[in-house]
Formats: C-alpha cells, sequence, structure tokens
C-alpha cells in the first residue's frame, strides 16, 4: 500500500498535536495537587528555620526577618486555602490523586503556583544571605 | 530507500521518542502508588509549617 505525501504530512501533522497535548496534560498530571502543597508547606517550615537561624546569628536584621515573615504567612495562607479548595473538591467529585483528568487539579493550581513563586525568591534570598 | 521513507522512520522514530517522554511523568504517577501523598501527609506538613512559623515568630519578638 502506498501513501501519498499529502497523507504523511497529516499523519504526522497529527502525531505531533497528540505530542504536544500529551506534553501539556503530563506536565500538569506529573505533580499532583496534594505533593505541590505538601512541597510548599515543607519549603515554608525550612525557610522559617533559616530565617530563624540567620537572626540568631545576627546575619539578617528583625526587620529583614519580619520581612520574610510576612511573605512566607502570604504563601502559608494561600497554601492553607488551596488545601481547603482541594479537600472540598476531593470530597465532592469523588476523585483521587490518579484520576486522569484531575478535575482538582486546576482548581488550586493558582494559588499554589503564587505560594510557591514566592517561596523560591525567599529560598534563593535566605540561600544567598546564609552564604555571606 | 527513497527520500520519503527515510524521512518516515526518522519522524516516526522521533515522534515515538517524544510520546514516550511526554508519558513518563504520568506513568510515575500512575506506578508511584506506595509514594502517594495522603491528605495526613499534607495535614501534618501544613501543621509543621505553621509550628514553624510560630518559632519563628517567638524569636523575632524576643529580638524586636
Amino acid at each position: 500500500m502506498r501513501h501519498s505525501t499529502q497523507d504523511l504530512l497529516y499523519v504526522t501533522a497529527f502525531t505531533l498535536i497528540l505530542c504536544i497535548v500529551l506534553a501539556a496534560g503530563c506536565a500538569v498530571l506529573g505533580t499532583s495537587p496534594e505533593e505541590q502543597i505538601k512541597r510548599g508547606a515543607e519549603t515554608i517550615t525550612s525557610g522559617a528555620n533559616l530565617t530563624g537561624t540567620l537572626l540568631q546569628r545576627k546575619k539578617i536584621t528583625v526587620a529583614q526577618a519580619k520581612d520574610y515573615r510576612a511573605m512566607m504567612g502570604t504563601a502559608s495562607a494561600a497554601l492553607d486555602t488551596s488545601n481547603a479548595t482541594l479537600v472540598a473538591c476531593r470530597k465532592t467529585t469523588t476523585s483521587t490523586q490518579k484520576t486522569i483528568p484531575d478535575p482538582c487539579a486546576q482548581n488550586i493550581s493558582t494559588d499554589v503556583n503564587l505560594a510557591l513563586s514566592i517561596l523560591t525568591q525567599i529560598e534563593s534570598t535566605l540561600a544567598a544571605k546564609a552564604k555571606e | 530507500m527513497s527520500a520519503t521513507a527515510i524521512l518516515t522512520a526518522i519522524t516516526a522514530v522521533t515522534d515515538a521518542t517524544a510520546i514516550i517522554a511526554a508519558l513518563m511523568p504520568l506513568i510515575e504517577r500512575q506506578t508511584s502508588g506506595g509514594e502517594e501523598v495522603t491528605e495526613e501527609d499534607v495535614r501534618q506538613a501544613l501543621a509543621g509549617k505553621d509550628a514553624a512559623l510560630k518559632r519563628l515568630d517567638e524569636l523575632i519578638a524576643q529580638q524586636d
């Protein structure tokens, strides 16, 4: 059976689109909302501990510690809200982390991403202070 | 082997690699049943961060 060039182009285009959709879907599905929230909470824990250590060693001032505390507080509140939303969503939809597509992932991703971006900035700032 | 056949073969290999690479996170998530993060794990992590923030508040208050 012979295929025309146009057929091959259609097959190639379809396969590429499928790959893009799969990659985008897997990027979202790769880490569950529960895992993201847990990771964010653990980052705050280590960030708060490091801030305390740096304050005790006089590597940061009280004012700086308060600033970091305020930022971590914002991220903390976002994670708490996200988890409450997630728990409610899991009950409503009777979904789990293995449900595909995950109906709860989109609901919490904005808040969690905001929290994680704040934490990433704090983490890098604190790490730089620790090296000073 | 014609140019079209070579192109088709290259495309098939490239696409298969891309599909496998794209599927890996999903496969890992589906097969990592033992490492699933439970609601309790999340609750404990959230409680841990609250405790750490409270300790930091106390330390800041001491030094303020």
